[in-house]
């Protein structure tokens, strides 16, 4: 991946908050909201626009009667996001041999 | 390369550092290990207590074969509990925080299963067979479970564990005060076959609430 093909999903930084969180397992809609300190609206939104794209994966169950949503990465969210990283790393690379 | 694309890139490595290192603090492999020891060192408990209170007949078994005191329970145990950690930690692999608390209770562990040492010296003529030695290192077992469990709740940032560590702690020092009797099945056995596997079972199923909560 190269700076000019970065995917439009990791053009916006909570979406990469989101995505860098769940790299690290599953997460409530709680902690994601906790991590990233969004409002539910935008959350929603954003975590909607990764889930078309099949970057995360929605489970819903119960807990102690109560309904919960924990959202997990799929394994092409793990590969694109990683893809990003390295691309990320190639641009300091880049400046640092231009310096 | 534009500055706007390098403060870009610098900005968002700086969100994705930020957030891993807040968000390692996930304890999904660590509790499934725990859980799974703590019903693992229940057989070992038994077991452990059925060869004490057998002795004779194991005896038998010591003399002939004596690599054989090193290899059961302890052996077996240490060969399965090593085959549960390779077996969860390639599905779920310990991330952040966790691997520090594994490193803790492993040492710990270690500490409690390096085997004691006791000399008895006695001046010529005292006939030997006549000495008899008590020795029991459960007040020590009991307060390294207790550290561990203290820093462990220092690490996470959970109180519970601390207060069960303080408990044992108080255990530890009555019982290293108290001359319990050690012969047939005693109070001391029971709780020493009990204290290993309450400890990992109670720390599995508790950080796994806490993280099933959200917390």
């Amino acid at each position: 991946m190269d700076i000019n093909s970065i995917p439009d999903l990791f053009q916006s930084k909570l979406r990469i908050a989101i995505v860098s969180s769940l790299m690290t397992g599953e997460k409530s809609f709680k902690e994601l909201k906790g991590i990233t300190d969004a409002t539910d609206g935008n959350l929603s939104v954003h975590i909607s626009k990764l889930e078309e794209a099949e970057y995360l994966e929605v489970y819903k169950d119960f807990f102690k009667n109560k309904p919960r949503t924990r959202y997990t990465l799929t394994a092409k969210g793990k590969k694109e996001f990683i893809d990003y990283v390295h691309a990320l790393e190639n641009i300091l690379e880049q400046y640092k041999h231009n310096e | 390369m534009d500055d706007k694309t390098l403060n870009d890139a610098v900005e968002n490595i700086s969100i994705i550092k930020e957030v891993i290192e807040r968000t390692s603090k996930s304890f999904a492999a660590f509790s499934k290990i725990f859980i799974q020891w703590g019903i693992l060192f229940i057989f070992n408990s038994v077991i452990t207590i059925l060869l004490l209170n057998n002795t004779e007949k194991m005896s038998d078994i010591y003399t002939k074969y004596p690599w054989f005191g090193y290899i059961f329970p302890a052996g077996v145990f240490i060969i399965l509990a090593t085959l549960i950690y390779h077996n969860i930690v390639k599905k779920v692999p310990l991330v952040g925080l966790e691997k520090h608390l594994m490193i803790l209770w492993i040492l710990t562990l270690i500490m409690n299963v390096i085997p004691q040492k006791i000399y008895v010296n006695a001046a010529v003529g005292v006939d030997l067979q006549s000495v008899s030695v008590e020795y029991n290192n459960f007040p020590v077992v009991l307060f390294s479970l207790a550290i561990a469990l203290i820093v462990t709740s220092l690490l996470t940032g959970y109180k519970q564990p601390k207060y069960v560590g303080c408990v044992y702690i108080g255990v530890s020092f009555l019982l290293a005060f108290l001359r319990l009797p050690t012969n047939g099945i005693s109070a001391i056995q029971v709780l020493y076959g009990l204290a290993l596997p309450f400890t990992f079972l109670y720390l599995g199923f508790f950080l796994r609430n806490q993280q099933a909560r959200g917390n």
